[in-house]
């Protein structure tokens, strides 16, 4: 049961992510809110629907349903063996090795951090003259997006800070040195792009994310459709940003600047998986910057929640055949 | 509006990929395997009774050039059910014996878990107290074998043998005799 319940969690993940991710690029879908939903609907498989399946719907694992309805039957694969093993429950234990080491590289560094350091970067104390600089700022993009200004807080770090960080009660969190590399029109759009998380509610997102994603440790494609989903959530951000300032290129300068400052590149004596992850989070910026500068302005989508029923209607139909 | 008709296009040809890849998918392991699609297979007669929560019949008389345990033993999810069993010769390690039985209705083995075969002579017999159907039958191997078929309460119980056919009713008989 357990191991049937596994099984099925990785596999319907991985057809889910896989269906969401064709779909995305067969329908050129660029609107950042539009992909934010797709790919929940990838998530929400193997989180919701495999528990509900396996609830209502007990006779999928029968052998009548098994041999004669299925898709894809899992178990069939452990016919082929490997070193005395089911080939099945090898692949299995891989993917469920790779599940948790890409959940584990992207737990350990903020829970070191954590034992390291103080949780909080000191306050630089209301009196900073950078809540001068801002307030104004916040205002006016809080206005254009009809949200309450959140409460700003300068702390006191060597490296750019700019995020926004609470689910309830949002504050815009800053650092002198993002003050002093991004000019101001470059700050202008950077302190949108913050503002459209919060309007978004997209602190509380990453937190039911990190919760989804230590649910499903083991899941790696669980765990893949998470980080994209994180880069849609900056996606649609820079959209947002980008439309009320009508500035994309400067918000490209600005996540450019942040980036090179905050991610030095690494030293040769660094372990060789440390550059390779450097590289790929290079490219992921420049990938964004690149997006950003190209459509200035990105199409609306259209018959949205058309769209959105076929998808949900085909990724459930397939996996119900995956057991 | 216009658009309406492409987006479901697409959606169709998606989801009809992604069917037909994961049938594929599917099929990969029977194949390379050498085993029918769609059966379940089992290492033990002990799994096979658990997964059918049903006693299998094994006889009790066999050859000492057979091994044992089976080799393998296939599900077919039927309707009805059907077990085989599948052992093997000594000394060769070939296929000597294939024991198929339908669980809960009188059924002929279906050609996934026993191939077709060409009959060339068929003679009434008895195993046991039950009536029963012999052939000899020539698989398409060139191979000469011997089927034995008969039913018992809601079971029908079907051997094929290669070797002596004396043999082959004495394995049918131990079978019969266990199970009265």
């Amino acid at each position: 049961m357990l191991r049937a319940f596994l099984s099925q969690s990785i596999l319907h993940a991985l057809v889910a992510a896989l269906f969401v991710q064709a779909l995305l690029r067969a329908w050129r879908i660029e609107d950042g809110a539009w992909r934010l939903r797709f790919r929940l609907l990838a998530l929400a498989v193997p989180v919701v629907w495999l528990p509900v399946l396996f609830v209502a719907a007990p006779f999928r694992s029968a052998p009548t349903f098994v041999a004669g309805w299925t898709l894809l039957a899992g178990e069939r694969w452990n016919l082929l063996h490997l070193a005395g093993f089911g080939l099945g429950d090898l692949i299995l234990l891989l993917a469920a090795g790779l599940g948790s080491a890409l959940f584990l590289r992207d737990a350990f560094p903020p829970l070191f951090d954590l034992l390291r350091r103080p949780a909080r970067l000191p306050d630089a104390g209301p009196w900073h003259p950078a809540a001068g600089v801002l307030t104004p700022i916040v205002h006016t993009h809080a206005k254009g997006l009809n949200i309450d200004p959140p409460r700003i807080r300068v702390v006191q770090a060597s490296t750019p800070v700019l995020l926004c960080e609470g689910a309830r009660d949002s504050v815009l969190v800053v650092s002198l040195p993002t003050l002093q590399r991004l000019n101001s029109k470059e700050l202008d759009v950077a302190v949108a792009h913050e503002l459209a998380h919060v309007a978004s509610r997209d602190p509380a997102l990453g937190y039911l994310l990190i919760a989804v994603r230590a649910l499903l440790f083991f899941n790696p494609a669980a765990q893949w459709t998470a980080r994209v989903l994180v880069d849609d959530i900056e996606r649609r951000a820079d959209q947002v940003a980008a439309r009320i300032t009508g500035n994309p290129s400067a918000l490209a300068r600005a996540i450019a600047v942040l980036f090179d400052a905050g991610h030095p590149p690494p030293v040769d004596s660094d372990a060789t998986f440390e550059r390779v992850f450097w590289r790929a989070r290079k490219e992921g910026v420049e990938r964004r910057c690149a997006r950003l500068r190209q459509a200035e302005v990105v199409p609306p989508i259209e018959h949205g929640a058309l769209r959105m029923a076929l998808a949900a209607i085909a990724v459930l139909g397939l996996v119900f055949f995956v057991v | 509006m216009r658009s309406i008709p492409r987006v479901v296009r697409s959606w169709l040809l998606l989801v009809g990929a992604f069917a037909v890849g994961l049938k594929a998918a599917d099929r990969v392991p029977a194949l390379m395997a050498g085993t029918p699609h769609g059966a379940r297979i089992y290492a033990t007669v002990a799994e096979a009774e658990h997964a059918v929560g049903a006693k299998i019949w094994v006889p009790a008389y066999y050859p000492d050039t057979m091994a044992w345990p089976p080799a393998r033993i296939d599900l077919w999810p039927g309707p009805p059910t059907s077990v085989a069993l599948r052992i093997l010769g000594r000394a060769d390690g070939r296929e000597r014996l294939v024991l198929v039985q339908s669980l809960h209705a009188p059924a002929s083995p279906p050609d996934e878990l026993l191939p077709a075969v060409h009959v060339l002579t068929t003679n009434a017999v008895t195993v046991g107290r039950h009536p029963a159907t012999l052939t000899r039958v020539l698989a398409p191997s060139g191979q000469l074998l011997h089927d034995v078929w008969w039913d018992q309460g809601p079971r029908r119980l079907t051997l094929r043998y290669s070797g002596p056919v004396e043999e082959l009713i004495l394995i049918a008989t131990s079978l019969e005799r266990m199970h009265r």
